[in-house]
């Protein structure tokens, strides 16, 4: 077995009174897709932030499988470390594409930007791959020196996941990717989704409502609750058999097409 | 020692009970005490009426399902694994190397082509994708699947050219283990004989097969043995 790469322990988060996530357990192997479902409230995006670095933990521990140092507790890093960490082996889809991109620079320049931050230095070669990258997400190259201000919602969000992978991070956080977004749009970002996942090995925690989006999406599915997780397992199997009374509404609830 | 080295799947002791938490906590006993082994080369036949839990048991043994009690051992790699207590990634690289199912539906992705959804699983191990083509388009053929098809999703295919696909797509890999599940439900007549004599293909290259096959002409081609899970329910 590979060396874990992300591993959340009792993590719990609090906001004054009020409960945010509670004693969180997980493991996250290079590779594997994680899918964190929940109804709204439940903790899912406090969890998400929590473990990826934007937001600091009530309690409890984040560790991550850093190139030279091993696993090492996130928090603890210094802050030069966390942001090239950052900029390098992670990446953040928000769910909402402006909240992770910069709407004053162009297409292009908000994928060379993270191309940049590495070190890069050759404009020719930025622009290629920054090329090559809005190919990748479907985007025609005569808007590689639009400003994303001007793109539809679909776009914004292809754009977004370019600007994340192409620095080929190891571990992606999605939060919502294809929430407000029609549903063929939404189709064929997941297609691009899975597709650039499984071509490029990269490890993937989506949260999502969407029990559809995990199926197609996720090796193995978190449920959250009340700020719990009350059932995890592999994908098929939870939403096939679910165990805990509120999976087992929660699929229950789906209406069929 | 030799009968030892051929069994590819022990199933012991297996139950299964669904609890409806939120209809009244009411408790569905689906089966107890299944115990059988399948040898490299057989088919298993799971018979019983309709609503025995055929399914269930088959899709238990794939994991989908989780059973209360017994063990799931498979021969994976040469190693024995129990299913039941297995955790996920043991699970899913069981799954990618050893064990196959065919459902009974076909579950389309958008937007992917009958041919990538076919070459998948190859792709998946790291095979090339030329390749994986040439045998993905040799499978289509033997199962009359019409080239022009092929580039299609196959959301808007007929329910015997979507199961075909969905054949397709697990035999495509040469998988020690497979489970079956109705795979020649709604075929023609030309059809389910293409698939019966896939199917044969690959037991007698010594792939162990547990099956559901309702028809009887299917049952008396592929199986080899018979398990009874109705009887196998009393007698327990």
């Amino acid at each position: 077995m590979t060396n874990v790469l992300l591993s959340a322990k009792n993590l719990s988060h609090h906001y004054g009174s009020q409960v945010g996530c509670i004693d969180i357990n997980f493991d996250i192997y290079p590779g594997e897709v994680l899918g964190v479902v929940g109804e709204s409230g439940s903790g899912k995006t406090t969890l998400l932030k929590n473990i990826s670095g934007l937001l600091q933990p009530s309690s409890g521990s984040v560790k991550f499988d850093t190139r030279v140092d091993g696993l090492k507790d996130i928090y603890l890093l210094s802050e030069p470390e966390r942001r090239l960490l950052m900029r390098t082996d992670w990446g953040i889809v928000f769910q909402n594409a402006r909240d992770g991109l910069r709407m004053n620079v162009s297409a292009g320049a908000n994928v060379g930007e993270r191309l940049m931050a590495i070190g890069a230095r050759n404009y020719g070669d930025i622009r290629n791959e920054a090329t090559d990258w809005l190919q990748n997400v479907e985007i025609g190259l005569e808007r590689i020196d639009h400003y994303p201000e001007t793109f539809s919602g679909g776009m914004l969000q292809r754009l977004q996941i370019a600007r994340n992978l192409v620095t080929k991070p190891r571990l992606v956080f999605m939060d919502e990717p294809t929430s407000g977004l029609d549903v063929s749009v939404q189709a064929r970002l997941l297609d691009l989704i899975r597709g650039l996942v499984s071509q490029l090995g990269i490890a993937c925690i989506i949260v999502s409502h969407d029990l559809g989006v995990m199926r197609l999406l996720s090796n193995r599915l978190i449920v959250m609750h009340q700020g719990r997780v009350v059932e995890q397992g592999l994908t098929d199997q939870v939403l096939d058999d679910p165990q805990h009374p509120y999976t087992q509404l929660l699929v229950s609830s789906i209406l069929p097409v | 020692m030799e009968k030892i080295k051929d069994d590819m799947l022990r199933i012991s002791n297996l139950a299964k009970t669904f609890l409806l938490h939120n209809q009244g906590a009411k408790k569905l006993p689906v089966f107890q005490n299944i115990s059988f082994q399948v040898k490299a080369g057989e088919c298993l036949v799971l018979t019983g009426a309709s609503g025995t839990g055929k399914s269930t048991l088959l899709r238990a043994i794939y994991a989908n399902y989780l059973v209360q009690s017994g063990t799931i051992n498979i021969r994976h790699e040469n190693k024995w694994v129990d299913l039941a207590s297995a955790s996920p990634h043991e699970v899913l690289d069981i799954r990618k190397k050893t064990l196959g199912y065919v459902s009974q539906f076909l579950r389309v992705i958008p937007r992917i082509s009958t041919i990538d959804l076919v070459c998948e699983p190859l792709i998946v191990q790291g095979k090339l994708i030329k390749q994986a083509k040439a045998q993905a388009k040799k499978l289509l053929n033997k199962l009359s699947i019409p080239e022009s098809l092929w580039d299609l999703p196959p959301a808007t295919f007929s329910g015997g050219e979507q199961q075909r696909v969905n054949i397709a797509r697990t035999l495509i890999q040469d998988y020690p283990i497979l489970l079956l599940d109705e795979p020649t439900a709604s075929l023609d007549e030309n059809n389910r004989d293409a698939v019966i004599e896939l199917i044969n293909e690959a037991r007698n290259q010594g792939t162990a097969i547990v099956g559901i096959f309702h028809d009887k002409y299917v049952r008396e081609r592929i199986g080899t043995e018979v398990f009874n899970v109705e009887l196998q329910k009393k007698a327990a």
